[in-house]
């Protein structure tokens, strides 16, 4: 057909209605370049403010379809066939956070939740080094500087650190011996990321590794269990993911599916 | 000489169409008849050759030697095909055959000392592949007339070959897009930079207005398409999509036709000088971007890598499968003619 008229979201990312979250993913990074300003693609064939009105729907598209929920209400609203892409909002439904059992209140945990949406910077009451150049950061008092340094940096979303992860034989991961296991750990998806970053991998290292695509990754570590598909493929994902960390397959992912069978039910 | 009602001159009262036509790439310096041109000749000529033309809106991007090229391929096949030089002004396409300036060339036809296409072919090193040469002295001969164009047009389609490959120069003016628009394949060819890319879109563009204008006369569409094509801004139109759409809101029937037969039309691509690996996404993504935002089909055909061999090839005065038969460009380029359908038996 000659003629594509954008519909939906869908035909926004040019993917089917029942593509995966790894297509949709797929689909948003290969459609996003066309739009970079040195892209060759796009840039003489439509004018700036087309490419912004494509740029816009892309992210629209993207932030509606990756997203189980959002999707799973526009889907309704598309059966229901009354909406139009340009002006479709989806309100995201609250999600019931699992809580995760409390580590002990004196240690500062670096797991320790820390929402995204935090405001940084000069509006802050107490200052901390962060918010100071590097040069200024000798003037804080000492107590001060040590509580910053306990603080979990804010989570670089996109592009990685540049970081080789450590990488040990058969596109494994390498622990370091310094990462230590108990036997009170809990093989919960803190604890992965945990492992995950003492190898200085990235979410990414491990969808290449894996084969798993990020979202999913990101939903088990952050114990997301709503975001994650059917219980057999769940414990796939996770034992392939403490597989390539050089841990027990079988304990890790019973240990895993038992957090998640009690959340589900 | 047949004077059948393909040669009725065109009237010179009629005036173009004024208005925004450039907004979206249509030029109004043409006459109407001009635009009554493409629907005659689809309705009159039933080659018997396969057409094939190559163009691509910007000189010195290798369109003679992938025509040079798939002439040579065809003939190892065993197919006869001629090759038509229609870089008027500008042609070249003996030099990469390894010839001298042929004696005859196309401004013989066309100032009409000779009035059969065939005599005019001239034999090249390559046995089963012939070449009308567009090679010219005459100024005025680089840009037809209306009757000549389609004289030219209509003997292409008696010549008795299996192809008949057109090379056609730069820019995207009424005889260029003409000769692209009979072809049964119209090949499209850039290379991965920006001034490449932007006179393809615009040769695109300029080749899509072009066709649907003729289709538009076969339905009596004028009125609705011209309206739309006049005042492109007003009405929020700026792609071929748009316009597509507004004339099937109008009229349904009619924009159902002329879908139908613009998808008929798909345009080929074809990147060359591809040197690194997202330049070789170039031309997927093109073809991604051309359906979803233009509304128009184009298939990505292959690449041809940047290499060497094909400037050595030129150099030798030799085409470029001939001289390095194994070069990545020499595979390239008979895997885009297998992609043609010139694939052997």
């Amino acid at each position: 057909m000659s003629l594509q008229v954008e519909k939906t979201l869908y035909d926004v990312l040019d993917v089917s209605a029942n593509a995966s979250f790894d297509d949709v993913e797929r689909a948003f990074e290969r459609i996003k370049i066309y739009f970079d300003n040195i892209s060759l693609v796009t840039y003489s064939m439509l004018d700036e403010d087309e490419r912004e009105r494509h740029r816009k729907e892309l992210a629209q598209a993207y932030r509606v379809l990756s997203d189980p929920d959002r999707r799973a209400a526009y889907d309704r609203a598309l059966n229901a066939g009354d909406i139009e892409p340009a002006d479709f909002e989806v309100k995201t439904p609250q999600r019931q956070k699992l809580k995760i059992p409390e580590a002990p209140k004196d240690i500062k945990v670096v797991s320790e939740y820390v929402p995204k949406a935090k405001p940084r910077g000069p509006e802050r009451s107490n200052l901390t080094a962060n918010d100071l150049p590097e040069h200024l950061r000798k003037f804080l008092p000492e107590q001060e500087n040590e509580v910053a340094s306990e603080e979990v940096p804010e989570e670089v979303v996109g592009e990685p650190v540049v970081k080789q992860p450590l990488k040990g034989p058969k596109g494994k991961l390498v622990v370091p011996e310094s990462f230590e296991i108990s036997a009170e750990t809990k093989f919960d998806g803190a604890f992965l990321k945990d492992a995950r970053e003492s190898c200085q991998a990235t979410l990414e290292d491990v969808a290449e590794i894996t084969k798993i695509g990020k979202h999913y990754l990101r939903a088990i570590e952050e114990n997301d269990f709503e975001r994650l598909p059917a219980p057999v493929y769940v414990r796939g994902f996770v034992a392939e993911y403490a597989r390539i960390l050089s841990l027990s397959p079988e304990d890790v992912s019973k240990h895993y599916m038992e957090l998640f069978r009690a959340h589900r039910s | 000489m047949d004077t059948g009602s393909l040669y009725r001159e065109e009237p010179e009262s009629e005036s173009p169409p004024q208005g925004g036509e450039h907004a979206i790439g249509i030029d109004s310096d043409v006459s109407y008849a001009e635009n009554t041109f493409l629907s005659e000749v689809d309705s009159v000529i039933a080659s018997r050759a396969d057409i094939i033309a190559i163009g691509g809106g910007k000189g010195g991007i290798g369109k003679s030697i992938l025509a040079a090229n798939l002439g040579v391929h065809l003939a190892s096949i065993g197919k006869k095909a001629i090759l038509l030089d229609a870089d008027l002004g500008g042609a070249n396409l003996h030099t990469c055959l390894g010839m001298n300036t042929p004696r005859q060339s196309l401004s013989d036809f066309v100032s009409r000392r000779i009035d059969n296409l065939q005599e005019i072919v001239a034999s090249t090193t390559v046995p089963g592949l012939g070449l009308i040469s567009g090679a010219m002295d005459l100024l005025e001969a680089a840009n037809p007339k209306y009757t000549q164009k389609i004289r030219i047009l209509r003997e292409v389609s008696r010549l008795d070959v299996d192809y008949v490959i057109i090379d056609l120069g730069g820019g995207t003016g009424f005889n260029i897009l003409d000769f692209f628009l009979v072809a049964k394949r119209g090949v499209l060819m850039v290379s991965p930079e920006p001034t490449s890319v932007e006179n393809a879109y615009r040769f695109l563009k300029a080749a899509y207005y072009r066709r649907l204008k003729a289709l538009e006369m076969n339905w009596d569409l004028k009125p609705i398409v011209h309206d739309v094509i006049r005042n492109p801004g007003k009405q929020g139109l700026r792609t071929p999509a748009d316009l597509l759409r507004r004339v099937a809101e109008q009229d349904p029937e009619g924009g159902a036709y002329l879908q139908e037969q613009m998808a008929k039309f798909p345009f080929d691509l074809v990147v060359n000088q591809v040197r690194s690996p997202e330049e070789e996404e170039l031309g997927a993504a093109m073809q991604q971007a051309c359906r979803k935002y233009f509304g128009i089909q184009m298939n990505h055909l292959g690449n041809i890598p940047y290499d060497d061999a094909v400037w050595q090839s030129v150099r030798h005065r030799r085409p470029l499968i001939m001289d390095s038969p194994d070069a990545m460009a020499s595979q390239s380029v008979r895997q885009i003619a297998f992609a043609l359908g010139m694939g052997g038996e």
